[in-house]
Parts: structure tokens; sequence; C-alpha cells
């Protein structure tokens, strides 16, 4: 993860100046889950008609906004204040009328950011398919998973920090506050979520065996001293003095529910077969069965990549 | 003389016979190139981490949310939100919607 340094400064720079700057809390009145699908969907020119799926999709976002993946009080059809690196591959997007702010913004990022995700992704796979192999009933391959993939993010947030902190200063001044705030506050949700995984996971509720390896553990608490070294009001005042930048406290409630994060995210990753229109086209490489499985049930056990959560049904097929 | 000129009508009756059936098939070919891909993405196995209903949920999140935090959190995974993101560019995500309604129903 250490190696994408570069692309992270941009890849969070991007969303901390758009996302952020024209960002307005155009539906906090409503600001449920189920304003937040009917919204995105609209964006995405698309409806779902089917009940069950709806009510699914609608639950994913909850858990999301409970994770502060998304503030349900953005508006998610906001205009781009800064143009888009890359442009879609096509127009049809243009032509469907959709409004692509906030979209483009999301574009950008993940196209920097899909490489490293896929290489830290493909890691945790593996780590977690050795987990359920080792059929370790004192191991929690599910806890493992969700942690390293925290583990990922923050890695990548501590690494690029100074630079997007450089990169935050180069902005106009009427810009900074706002990318410095986000870019704190993603540290200090970082840091909150590895404080939990190492306080939830070291150590059993009964006072066994420890769920996390040593190796984990010592990441999670290096992390977590990088993390504390750039915490906010030092960064503010070291870096750039944007002392006036209040944080939101949306993102850190959010945070409380951490513990429910456990997604069950698999664990494995595929490769692209360059298939036009679909870029999830070949099978994953060494997927195991009990990884497979795992990824749709609840539970902490093993074979649960990611874990107890109620969040995305993966890795069918 | 007479056999000459038959024989040039021919040649341009085949011809004409030939770029209408290589114009139709061009055409067929078009139309069926979105046939193909909706009947690819509603019928094909999938890889292990993907679902149909996590590329719609990356989808969203893309619309709505922090799509490198969605994946740091295990709601969806790298492969999904690709997928998701072609989808979008390439006006396909109403298929995996498609499919991911029919999953649910059955």
């Amino acid at each position: 993860m250490k190696h994408s340094t570069k692309a992270m400064v941009a890849l969070l720079a991007i969303p901390a100046l758009s996302v952020g700057a024209s960002a307005v809390a155009a539906h906090a009145e409503t600001g449920s889950a189920s304003s937040v699908v009917d919204a995105s969907l609209s964006t995405l020119g698309m409806t779902i008609s089917d009940p069950t799926l709806l009510a699914e999709i609608t639950s994913d976002v909850q858990s999301a906004i409970d994770a502060g993946v998304v503030d349900p009080t953005v508006e998610p059809t906001v205009e781009p204040t800064v143009e888009p690196t890359t442009e879609p591959t096509d127009d049809a997007a243009h032509d469907n009328g959709l409004h692509l702010g906030h979209l483009h913004d999301q574009f950008d990022l993940w196209s920097m950011a899909s490489p490293m995700w896929n290489t830290a992704f493909e890691t945790i796979r593996v780590d977690f398919e050795t987990c359920v192999a080792g059929a370790d009933p004192s191991v929690d391959c599910s806890a493992q998973t969700l942690t390293a993939l925290q583990l990922a993010h923050a890695d990548v947030l501590t690494n690029s920090y100074d630079e997007l902190a450089a990169g935050i200063a180069a902005l106009p001044v009427e810009e900074q506050a706002f990318a410095q705030a986000y870019l704190d506050r993603q540290m200090e949700h970082a840091q909150k979520r590895l404080t939990h995984a190492l306080e939830e996971y070291a150590t059993n509720p009964d006072g066994t065996s420890v769920t996390l390896t040593p190796k984990i553990l010592a990441q999670i608490n290096d992390e977590i001293v990088a993390i504390g070294g750039h915490g906010h009001g030092n960064s503010l005042g070291s870096h750039h003095g944007n002392d006036g930048t209040s944080d939101t406290d949306a993102d850190e409630d959010s945070q409380g529910d951490d513990s429910d994060t456990d997604a069950d995210t698999d664990a494995e990753t595929s490769t692209d077969e360059t298939v036009p229109g679909d870029s999830s086209t070949t099978a994953p490489t060494g997927v195991t069965d009990g990884a497979s499985d795992g990824g749709h049930h609840g539970g902490n056990s093993g074979g649960n990549p990611g874990g107890s959560g109620n969040h995305g049904s993966h890795g069918d097929d | 003389m007479r056999a000459t000129t038959n024989r040039r009508r021919s040649m341009v009756s085949g011809l004409l016979v030939a770029t209408v059936l290589l114009a139709g098939a061009a055409l067929t070919g078009c139309a069926s190139t979105v046939d193909s891909r909706a009947d690819y993405i509603m019928t094909r196995p999938l890889p292990a981490d993907v679902t149909a209903k996590g590329v719609v949920l990356a989808a969203v999140l893309l619309a709505s949310g922090d799509i490198d935090n969605a994946v740091g959190n295990g709601l969806v995974t790298p492969a999904e939100v690709d997928t998701a993101k072609t989808a979008i560019d390439q006006d396909l995500l109403e298929y995996w919607k498609q499919r991911a309604e029919k999953e649910s129903a059955g």
C-alpha cells in the first residue's frame, strides 16, 4: 500500500476540493437512508421496483451512513466545482441527464484508487483464505479481514498525509479550510476505527484468546501511533494554520457504530477480462468455497470475510 | 457483347446483394452488441467477489458516498466498484439492477 502515496494525494485531494466546496445540506431534513437511495437512484437515472432489493439496498446504505461512508445531509447531485480529470468513456451518462458532480468526483477517486485497492484486496483475500483453511476456532477470520481493510485504508491516509496537506496548501485560501477539515476527519475516522478494532478484537469478551494475529495487532498499534502524529490539532497548526476550520460532527458521530461495520465483503478479487461494459468478468483466482460462502451470511465465524455485518452480500456465484 | 453485359450485370447484382448482406450484418451486429452485453450481464457466472446487488450498491455509493471509505469498511468490493463504474459509464447499470432484482426474487 505504501507505493501509492502520490496517487492518494490526488485521490483524497479531489473529493476534498470538489465535494466539500459545493456540497450543501440539501436534504438534511430528509436525510434518511431511504432519501439517500432515492436521490442516488435519481442521479443514476434508475428505479428499483423490486421491494426486496430496494429494502436491502436501503439497509446497506443505512450501514454506510452509520459507518460514515455516506453523509445523509449531503446532496448527491451537486455540480462539481473542479473539472474532473478523467472523462467518462462515453456520453451515455450525460445523455441520461445525470447530474454528475459527485459521481464524477467519485469516478476520479476510484480511477486512482482501484489499482491500489485491488492489490490490497488480493493480499487480504489470500490472508482470509489462509485463515479459513486454518480452521482455528479461536481465530475470527471475519474480524481479521475487516481489520485488514481498515488498516489498508488507514495506511493510505497516514502515508499520504503530508503530501495531501501540501496539496491543500496550494489551494485557493477559501477552499483550504474545508479541505483540511475533510482530511482531518478522514484521519480521525481512521484512528477511531483502528482503536475500536484494537479494543474489540484484541481480547474476546470472555477474556480468552486474541482473535487477531500479533502481526496485525502490531500494525494497528503502529497505525494508531502514526495517525496520532498527524492529529487534527497538530496538523492544522503545523501545516497550514487553518484553525478556523470547524469539524462537523456528522461523521464523527457515525463512528459509534463501528462495531457494526463488520461487512461481509469477500476477501476475494478478480481480474479484468477486458470485456467492454463489464469489469468483473473473470473468475477469481484461487477462490475457495468457504471464502465464497462466507460472504453471504452473518456471523463472525471464520469463512465470513468482513464478518457479522448487515451490509452487502458478496461472494456468491 | 451481350454476354459481357450480362456478366457485368450479374457481377453488379452480386455486389449489390453482398453489400446489402454486409450492411445488414453490420446493423445486426450493432443492434446485438447491447443485447449481447445485456445477456452476458444477466446470465454469466460472476466472480466470487462480485454480486449484482453489490454492483448496484456500489453505484449508489458512488453517487452518494465516499467510495474509498466504502471499500475500507467492507461495504463493497473493489471489483464491484470497478464493475459499477464501467456500467454507469457505458449505460449498462440497468442490466445489473435487473439481475439483482432477479436474484433477489429468486
